[in-house]
C-alpha cells in the first residue's frame, strides 16, 4: 500500500480552448494493431489545456482504442502496421520504396504533473460499479487504492457526490438499486473524486435515454469549465460532439483500407452562446450537425 | 429508481400460495413415504434385518438414544471441522493458483489427481501416519471435501471483469489491491457454490473416517453404522437417517450463510 497523500484541488478554470494554453496531450505517430488487424494508424495529435475534444467515428475506427492508449491501458505499436517489420531499416538504407517513419510518441502533461504525469479520470461506457460496494464506496475506490487517509477520503467523496448531484442516502445504497442515469453519475462521481486534470470519456451516456444524456452532456460541459479539465469524449453522436466539443476528431475505419490514416479531419466548433439546452435550438446548432454529418459520410463513404 | 429496487424485491418473493406448497409438499411426501414403507414391511411381512419399518426404527431410535446422539455430536464436529478446514485451505490454495498461468498449468494437473485418489484406500494409510484420532477424521473429511472449493474458487478468483481490472490499473493499484478488492470479491460467489458442494461433502468424509477411526466412547455415526449393520438394523437405519440429516443441515446451512453474505448485493440466487 502507497503511504497516504492529500487529495489535490481542482485546478484553476482556463479559458476555453485558448489556442495560447500549452498542450496537455501529445501524441506523434501512433500505430496499434491487434494480431493482423491494424485499428489505428499514424496519429498525430497535440490537445491543449482546458480543451474539451470529442473523438467521432463509426463503431470499429479505433477512437476508443487511442483513448485507451491515452489512458494508458494500452501500449502503442512501434510501427505501422504488423506485416511492415523491418520497413524502417530497409527505407534507411535505401533498399525499400518507404521512408523510415518518425518514432512513436505520446506525453500526457498537465501543470505541475512534471515527472509524476498528470491525475487522469476515465468514465466507461458502462457504468462499471463494483456491485459489492456501496455508490460510497465506489467512489471512494480510486483514492483508497491511491492510500487516501479516511477523514479526507470521505471529504472528497461527499464533495463529489454533491457535484454529480447524488444524496449521501445515495451514497449508502447497493449499485443494483440505481437506475441507469444515477449509476452513471455514480461512476462520473468516481472519476473526479481524484481531482483530475485530463478526463477521458468513452461513449459515458450511450446506454442512457436521450433527455438524460443531454441533461449530463450540458452537467459534463460544466464541470469541464469549472474544474478546468482538459476533457476527451468518444461518441459515434455527431449532434452530440458538436453539442460538447471545443474540437471534433473524425476516425475513419482502416477496413480495407492499407495505407488510409486514421484521423481524417480536425473540425474546430465554436458558437455564440453558452453550451445550455437552448443551444440545441439555435440554427447555428443544427448547421454545425448537419455540416458534421455530411463530413462522416464523406469520411465513410 | 426506487421503483426498480422494490419490483426486484417483489420479484424474489414467492406468492403465499406457493410458499405453503413449498413446506406442505415435501412434508406430504414423507408422510406418503412412511406410511407406504411401513405398509409394505408389514403386508410382505418382511423380516427386519432385512429391512426394518419407520416403527422398529424408532423403536432402536428410543433404545439406543444416548449411543446415538454422542456419536451424532461427534460426527458433527468432525465434519464441521473438515468443512473449516477445507474451506480455508481451500481458499488459500485457489488464492496461490490464481496467481499466475504458469502455477495453475503445474499445480493444477496433480489438483485433478488428488481428486481423483479413492479416499476409502486412503483413510488406512492416514490413519497409520496420524493415529486413531479425531485429527485424523477431520482430515479425512477435509480431504474429500477441499476440491470443489479450490476448483471454484480458483475459476472465480481468475474471473474478474476486464472493465473492472481497467479500473484497478488506471488507479496504478497493487497486485495485493487487485486481489483483496477485486479478485477476492469476484470469487466469493464461486467459492459460495463450492462450499456448498463441499459442506455435504465434509460429512460423507467424516462418515468415512468414522468408519476406520471410531471406537468405543470415540465413536461416530460411521462407526455405529459399521457395528449396527449385524446386530441392529433399526439403528443402522437410524444412524443413516442421522447422517442424511446431518449433510441436508450441513448443505442449508452453508446455502443459507452464503445467500445472507451474498445477497446484500448480488441480484443472484444461490
Amino acid at each position: 500500500m502507497q503511504s497516504p497523500r492529500p487529495i489535490p484541488s481542482p485546478t484553476p478554470v482556463p479559458a476555453d480552448g485558448a489556442p495560447a494554453n500549452p498542450a496537455a496531450i501529445v501524441a506523434r505517430n501512433l500505430h496499434k494493431s491487434y494480431g493482423d488487424q491494424t485499428v489505428l494508424r499514424r496519429i498525430e495529435l497535440e490537445i491543449p489545456q482546458g480543451q474539451f475534444v470529442c473523438f467521432l467515428g463509426a463503431s470499429g475506427c479505433g477512437k476508443s482504442t487511442l483513448l485507451r492508449l491515452l489512458a494508458g491501458l494500452e501500449t502503442p505499436d512501434d510501427r505501422a502496421d504488423p506485416s511492415e517489420a523491418g520497413t524502417r531499416e530497409a527505407g534507411a538504407r535505401g533498399a525499400g520504396s518507404r521512408v523510415a517513419e518518425a518514432p512513436s510518441d505520446l506525453r500526457l502533461e498537465s501543470p505541475g504533473s512534471e515527472g509524476v504525469g498528470p491525475r487522469l479520470g476515465f468514465v466507461f461506457q458502462q457504468a462499471n460499479l463494483l456491485p459489492w460496494r456501496t455508490v460510497y464506496r465506489n467512489i471512494e475506490l480510486p483514492l483508497r487504492l491511491q492510500g487516501v487517509a479516511a477523514a479526507q477520503r470521505l471529504a472528497a467523496v461527499t464533495r463529489a457526490l454533491a457535484q454529480v448531484g447524488l444524496n449521501e442516502r445515495d451514497g449508502e445504497k447497493w449499485p443494483r438499486m440505481l437506475s441507469g442515469g444515477m449509476q452513471m453519475r455514480a461512476s462520473l462521481a468516481r472519476a473526479l473524486v481524484t481531482a483530475p486534470q485530463i478526463m477521458l470519456l468513452d461513449e459515458p451516456f450511450s446506454a442512457l435515454d436521450e433527455v438524460l444524456r443531454q441533461r449530463l452532456g450540458e452537467e459534463l460541459r460544466q464541470w469541464h469549465r469549472q474544474l478546468g479539465w482538459t476533457t476527451v469524449f468518444v461518441t459515434h453522436h455527431v449532434s452530440e460532439a458538436v453539442f460538447l466539443a471545443d474540437r471534433i476528431l473524425l476516425f475513419r475505419s482502416l477496413a480495407g483500407a492499407p495505407e488510409a490514416e486514421s484521423l481524417v479531419a480536425d473540425l474546430p466548433i465554436q458558437f455564440n452562446q453558452p453550451r445550455q439546452a437552448e443551444l440545441r435550438e439555435s440554427r447555428d446548432y443544427v448547421e454545425k450537425v448537419i455540416q458534421v454529418t455530411k463530413r462522416l459520410r464523406e469520411v465513410q463513404a | 429508481m426506487t421503483q426498480t429496487a422494490r419490483s426486484t424485491t417483489r420479484g424474489r418473493t414467492p406468492a403465499p400460495a406457493s410458499r405453503i406448497l413449498a413446506v406442505l409438499g415435501p412434508i406430504l411426501v414423507l408422510c406418503a413415504v412412511l406410511v407406504g414403507w411401513q405398509a409394505l414391511v408389514w403386508l410382505r411381512d418382511i423380516p427386519k434385518f432385512i429391512l426394518p419399518g419407520p416403527l422398529e426404527i424408532l423403536r432402536s431410535v428410543q433404545a439406543d438414544g444416548a449411543r446415538l446422539q454422542a456419536a451424532t455430536w461427534r460426527t458433527v464436529a468432525e465434519a464441521g471441522s473438515g468443512l473449516g478446514v477445507s474451506l480455508l485451505v481451500g481458499f488459500l490454495l485457489a488464492s496461490l493458483l490464481s496467481q499466475a498461468k504458469w502455477i495453475r498449468a503445474s499445480f493444477m494437473p496433480y489438483v485433478l489427481i488428488f481428486q481423483t485418489v479413492p479416499i476409502i484406500g486412503v483413510a488406512p494409510l492416514l490413519i497409520t501416519w496420524f493415529g486413531n484420532t479425531f485429527s485424523t477424521v477431520v482430515l479425512i473429511s477435509a480431504f474429500i471435501s477441499i476440491f470443489p472449493v479450490i476448483s471454484n474458487t480458483t475459476t472465480g478468483l481468475i474471473s474478474v471483469d476486464a472493465a473492472h481490472l481497467d479500473l484497478f490499473r488506471l488507479n496504478r493499484a497493487t497486485r495485493w489491491q487487485i486481489y483483496w478488492y477485486l479478485q477476492v470479491p469476484t470469487s466469493l460467489p464461486f467459492f459460495a457454490a463450492g462450499a456448498r458442494i463441499a459442506a455435504a461433502a465434509s460429512v460423507l468424509g467424516a462418515c468415512v473416517g468414522d468408519y476406520f477411526v471410531g471406537s468405543g466412547q470415540q465413536e461416530g455415526l460411521g462407526f455405529l453404522v459399521f457395528q449396527a449393520k449385524d446386530r441392529d438394523a433399526g439403528l443402522m437405519f437410524a444412524t443413516l437417517l442421522v447422517l442424511t440429516i446431518i449433510g441436508f443441515l450441513f448443505f442449508s446451512l452453508t446455502t443459507a450463510l452464503c445467500r445472507i453474505a451474498l445477497l446484500r448485493w448480488e441480484d443472484q440466487r444461490l
